[in-house]
């Protein structure tokens, strides 16, 4: 595909919603670590971020939706359709795990203010999305999502379920030591606890799909 | 029991086919990467895709695969 092509097979909407994302990401960064503002607004800096983040998230979403949908009215199906469909998977499965980190790193400051019992709605919902992330990487690997579904002959290969398989097995050993560090550490103090639930089950979400892709890249390599 | 391996001659059969991994991994309804897996022992293949892969190159699971003591 040429650069031309590519292009031509993103909508204008599509670059727009990307871009204005992208600028309110910004803004938010800015306005929070430039202006150094009071905790309060430093608060409202912080959900612009975020917005900010989200809509760059369904912008990149649709331009991938706009190259899809364009490619497979060119395409002539079979293996090329195969071999693209999984390399868009195994492209989207390094993209959200990537998120849930920014998305955990960026719930800290809200977590902090929740537990510190002035945290808001908007706090709330920064310490929820990780975790909400969380559970999407899954649900990708393990191609539960209707894309995944509709396309299942082209994606769930025998190599696609030995490798979900051993993707799955390392994010249950990340999972399960997370979750009893933060359990542990919970028994001392509650509020550091909960802070590791967050980051274990995050981290848990993450494991699978970048394990998965790094296998996958792996399945590629000659011996 | 004793560990045996799968020991693979499918890309000498496939090369000598005069196929590429691609075109195998399209008669055969897989990815190439699976080939490729197979082909270097890292991923051992289903009775069902064994077989699938001896049809497409018209020669026997057991002229592909045997066990490596």
């Amino acid at each position: 595909m040429t650069t031309k092509t590519f292009w031509r097979r993103i909508s204008l909407t599509s670059i727009g919603v990307t871009l204005l994302g992208v600028a309110l990401c910004l803004a938010g960064f800015a306005g929070n670590y430039g202006l150094r503002p009071a905790d309060d607004e430093a608060t409202w800096w912080g959900i612009l971020a975020g917005i900010g983040f989200a809509v760059t998230v369904i912008g990149m979403i649709k331009i991938w939706m706009d190259l899809t949908i364009a490619a497979m009215a060119e395409d002539p199906g079979g293996a090329v359709k195969r071999e693209r469909l999984q390399a868009q998977r195994a492209w989207l499965l390094w993209v959200y795990p990537l998120a849930t980190v920014i998305l955990l790193v960026m719930a800290i400051r809200p977590l902090e203010a929740h537990l510190a019992g002035r945290g808001d709605l908007g706090d709330l919902w920064g310490i929820c999305l990780p975790v909400l992330y969380a559970w999407i990487v899954p649900m990708f690997t393990l191609g539960w999502d209707g894309h995944s579904r509709q396309n299942r002959r082209y994606l769930d290969d025998e190599l696609t379920q030995a490798l979900r398989a051993r993707a799955l097995k390392a994010a249950f050993v990340v999972l399960m030591a997370g979750v009893t560090i933060a359990f542990v550490v919970g028994l001392v103090q509650p509020d550091l606890g909960m802070a590791g639930m967050m980051i274990a089950l995050a981290a848990g979400g993450a494991t699978i799909g970048i394990r998965f892709t790094w296998l996958y890249g792996e399945a590629g390599r000659d011996a | 029991m004793r560990e045996v391996r799968l020991g693979s001659n499918l890309k000498a059969i496939r090369t000598a086919a005069g196929l590429t991994q691609a075109e195998l991994a399209e008669r055969a309804g897989v990815s190439r990467k699976t080939i490729n897996t197979v082909e270097n022992g890292v991923f051992t293949p289903s009775t069902l895709l064994a077989l699938q892969l001896a049809r497409s190159l018209g020669t026997t699971v057991e002229d592909l695969f045997h066990l490596i003591d």
